[in-house]
C-alpha cells in the first residue's frame, strides 16, 4: 500500500514539474521528452524509492525517522523546510536515482549505454589490468542530474540549497566507488588479475551521507532577501563558496520530541527504542535515552513470545531442515511519565523521614 | 494537446507500478554483488570438474563471483588435474560447492573442516606444481556450524592418513583426459630425452638433451628452450621411474615460477600405446580455455 502511495508521490512530482516549469511546453515535451521519460522514469522512481528506504534505515533510531508524511506535506502545502534533515533527504534521494540508473546501465537495461570500457586492456598497476564491466557512473550522473535537478524550479535560497545537496548525493556515489578484482590465473592464483570500478552497496553511500549529515553546514542569509537580481547573485556567491562535498541547510531543526501536526511530525511518544544487545553500536545503545529520557518520557518494557527457525542443518543433497524455537523478545517503548512515579517519590520521602526520626 | 500530454504521463505511471510490485529483496548473505539475482541452471556436461558431484543444478553467479558459465568453465578447468590426484576424498565436493554451488534459497558454503581436510591433503601436491593454496579457498572464512556442506559420510572422525611418498608430476595416469588437462594447466610441453638427473637441496634437477621438439610453446622462448633445465619441486627422494630411465623419449610438461622451470608432467613417448597415440592426435585440435575470451 505504502509503496503505491510513494510511487504516486513521485509521479505527482513529475506532473508538478510539467505544470510549473516555465521552460517546458507541451511541444517541448512531445518532441524531446516522451521517449527519454519513458525509458528512464521507472529507474528514476525506483532509485528515489531506494533513497527513501535508505533514509529510513539511517534514521531508524533517531528522533527524526525520515517520516513520509513530513516529506509529502512539505511538498504539497508548499511549505518547504530547509533544515538539516531536508538536506540529507535530498542528497540520499539524488544518490539513489544516480545509483539505480548506473546499475541498470551495467545490467544492460538501456540500449544507449553500457559498461565503461574506456580503460579496458590497459595496465592499471603491478600485476593487474583494467577489464570487465566498470560501472558507467558518468552516464548515471548526467541522467539523474537532468531528472532530479529539474524539479527545482525556483531561484531562491531554498532551491539553491536543494540543488547543492543533490550534487552532494551524486558525489557520494562517485566517492564510494571501489576497485574490484578477479584472479584469472591457473588454480586460483593471482598471477593474472582483471580489475574494474564497481558501485559499492548502497548502504555505504547511506553511511557516507550520514556522516555528512552530522557535519552539515548552516548558511546564514539575510532575512527578507527576495527574488531580486541582487539577492540571487548573493545566493549564488554564497553557495559557490561551499564545497560540493558538504551538505548545507538554512534553518535549524524543529523539536522532534514533540508532535507537530502542522509539520507532520509524530513526536517520539510510542516509539520503540533499543537498550541492550551485543551487536548494537554506541549510537544504538543510547536510543532510549535519546528518544525517551531526553524528551521527558519514560521507558516501558514489553515482552512477547515469538516462534522462529533455529538450529538449521543442511542435509545432503539438498535440503535445509530447521527446528522451531520459541523465544521471549523484550522490546522497549517511549511512554508518558505516569503518576505512579510521583507516588514512588512520595513514598521515598516518607521512608527518609522515618529514618531520620530513628 | 493537453489530453495527449496527460495520456503520456499516465503511461509513465502505469510503467512504474509493475516495477515496484516486482521488487525483491534477498535477506541472506549473497556475495557482495548487486547484479542480477542468482539463477538455477543445469550443470553443463562440459563442466568436468563437477560431473558426478551428487547434484545436477547450480547457482549462477556462483560463490566465487564468476558471472558467466564461460568464466566458470575457464576457471574450473585448471582444477581438474587436482581431482585426478585423489589427494582427498572431499576435493571435488569442496571445489564444486564454490564453483557450482547447490541451488538453495540461501547460499550454502563448504564447512571449514571439509576445507581444512582438502587443504591439508592437497596443498603438498599443489606446491609440487608451484601453486600455493589460493586465497579464494582460505578455510578460515567458511562456517563451522551445521549450515554448510560436508562429505556425506563424514560422521566418523577422520584419522590422518599416512600419505606414501608421491611424485605428483610422475604419477599421472596414461589417459587422454588426464594428459590434456595437465597440458592445459602447464605452460609448455616438449618432446625430448633426459640427459642428466641430479639432486639439488630438496629438489631434483633435470637436464634435458639438446634435441627437442616443441609440442606447446606457451611463454617459453627459443633461447630458453636450448638450455632448458627443469626442477622436480620437493622431489629429491620421491619415486619417479621416468627419471630413472634416460634412454626413453618423453613428453615433458612444465611451467615457470619466478626464475625456475618446474616439471609438471612427464609421460613416456610411447607410440605403441594406443591411449598415448590417441592423445597426440587429439592434441592437434584441442583448445584450452583462455581467460581473454571471458570478457569479450
Amino acid at each position: 500500500m505504502f509503496m503505491h502511495l510513494e510511487v504516486y508521490y513521485y509521479a505527482f512530482i513529475l506532473m508538478a514539474h510539467m505544470k510549473t516549469c516555465c521552460g517546458w511546453s507541451v511541444n517541448n515535451f512531445l518532441m524531446t521528452g516522451p521517449k527519454a521519460y519513458l525509458i528512464y522514469s521507472s529507474s528514476v522512481a525506483a532509485g528515489a524509492q531506494s533513497g527513501i528506504e535508505e533514509c529510513k534505515y539511517q534514521f531508524a533510531w533517531d528522533r527524526w525517522k525520515c517520516p513520509e508524511r513530513a516529506l509529502q506535506l512539505s511538498t504539497h502545502s508548499g511549505l518547504r523546510s530547509a533544515n538539516r534533515e531536508t538536506a540529507f533527504f535530498h542528497a540520499i534521494s539524488s544518490a539513489g536515482v544516480m545509483y539505480t540508473l548506473t546499475r541498470n546501465c551495467s545490467l544492460g537495461d538501456f540500449d544507449n549505454c553500457g559498461c565503461d570500457d574506456t580503460r579496458n586492456g590497459q595496465r592499471g598497476g603491478q600485476g593487474w589490468l583494467w577489464g570487465g564491466c566498470s560501472d558507467n557512473v558518468g552516464f548515471g550522473e548526467v541522467i539523474s542530474k537532468q531528472f532530479v535537478d529539474a524539479l527545482e524550479t525556483g531561484q531562491d535560497a531554498r532551491a539553491a540549497m536543494n540543488l547543492h545537496n543533490n550534487e552532494v548525493g551524486r558525489k557520494a556515489v562517485k566517492g564510494t566507488m571501489q576497485r574490484t578484482c578477479k584472479c584469472h590465473g591457473v588454480s586460483g592464483s593471482c598471477t593474472t588479475q582483471t580489475c574494474w570500478l564497481q558501485l559499492p552497496e548502497f548502504r555505504e553511500v547511506g553511511n557516507y551521507l550520514k556522516e555528512k549529515y552530522h557535519r552539515a553546514v548552516k548558511v546564514d542569509l539575510l532575512r527578507g532577501a527576495g527574488n531580486s537580481a541582487a539577492s540571487r547573485g548573493a545566493i549564488a556567491e554564497t553557495f559557490n563558496s561551499i564545497s560540493r562535498k558538504e551538505l548545507v541547510h538554512l534553518e535549524d531543526s524543529p523539536d522532534y520530541c514533540l508532535e507537530n501536526r502542522t509539520l507532520g511530525l509524530p513526536g517520539t511518544e510510542g516509539r520503540e527504542c533499543l537498550r541492550k544487545g551485543k551487536n548494537l553500536s554506541k549510537w544504538e545503545k543510547r536510543t532510549c535515552k535519546r528518544l525517551c529520557g531526553d524528551c521527558g518520557l519514560a521507558v516501558e518494557e514489553r515482552r512477547a513470545e515469538t516462534v522462529s527457525s533455529c538450529n538449521c542443518k543442511f542435509h545432503w543433497c539438498c535440503a535445509v531442515k530447521c527446528e522451531q524455537c520459541r523465544k521471549t523478545v523484550t522490546k522497549y517503548y517511549c511512554v508518558k511519565r505516569s503518576k505512579r512515579v510521583k507516588n514512588d517519590n512520595a513514598s521515598r520521602r516518607k521512608s527518609y523521614r522515618l529514618k531520620k526520626k530513628h | 494537446m493537453k489530453s495527449l500530454a496527460s495520456l503520456s504521463l499516465w503511461r509513465i505511471i502505469i510503467l512504474i507500478l509493475p516495477l515496484v510490485s516486482l521488487g525483491q529483496t534477498f535477506e541472506y548473505g549473497w556475495p557482495d554483488n548487486y547484479d542480477k539475482p542468482p539463477q538455477c541452471v543445469d550443470i553443463p556436461v562440459d563442466l568436468r570438474l563437477c560431473q558426478g558431484v551428487g547434484y545436477h543444478q547450480m547457482l549462477l553467479p556462483n560463490l566465487l563471483e564468476h558471472e558467466s558459465m564461460a568464466e566458470v568453465k575457464q576457471q574450473a578447468g585448471s582444477w581438474v588435474p587436482l581431482l585426478h590426484k585423489n589427494c582427498d576424498p572431499g576435493t571435488q565436493l569442496l571445489l564444486c560447492s564454490l564453483f557450482a554451488p547447490v541451488c538453495m534459497e540461501r547460499p550454502i558454503y563448504p564447512c571449514r573442516r571439509l576445507c581444512e581436510n582438502v587443504r591439508d591433503g592437497c596443498s603438498p601436491i599443489m606446491a609440487a606444481f608451484g601453486f600455493p593454496w589460493p586465497h579464494i579457498l582460505t578455510c578460515d572464512k567458511f562456517p563451522q556450524d551445521d549450515m554448510c556442506i560436508n562429505t556425506p559420510n563424514d560422521t566418523s572422525t577422520s584419522e590422518p592418513n599416512g600419505h606414501p611418498p608421491v611424485c605428483p608430476p610422475c604419477d599421472n595416469e596414461m589417459k587422454m583426459d588426464v594428459i590434456l588437462d595437465h597440458m592445459c594447466a602447464s605452460e609448455f610441453a616438449i618432446k625430448t630425452k633426459i640427459q642428466e638427473v641430479k639432486r639439488e637441496n630438496m629438489d631434483r634437477k633435470v637436464t634435458l638433451q639438446k634435441k627437442k621438439r616443441t609440442i606447446k610453446m606457451g611463454t617459453l622462448k627459443k633461447k630458453d628452450l636450448k638450455k632448458l633445465t627443469l626442477y622436480l619441486k620437493n622431489g629429491a627422494d620421491c619415486p619417479c621411474t621416468q627419471l630413472d630411465n634416460t634412454r626413453n623419449t618423453y613428453l615433458i610438461m612444465g611451467r615457470k615460477v619466478d626464475k625456475q622451470y618446474l616439471l609438471t608432467g612427464i609421460h613416456k613417448w610411447d607410440k605403441s600405446n594406443r591411449e598415448f597415440k590417441k592423445t597426440m592426435k587429439k592434441l592437434k585440435s584441442h583448445k584450452c580455455p583462455a581467460y581473454e575470451n571471458v570478457f569479450k
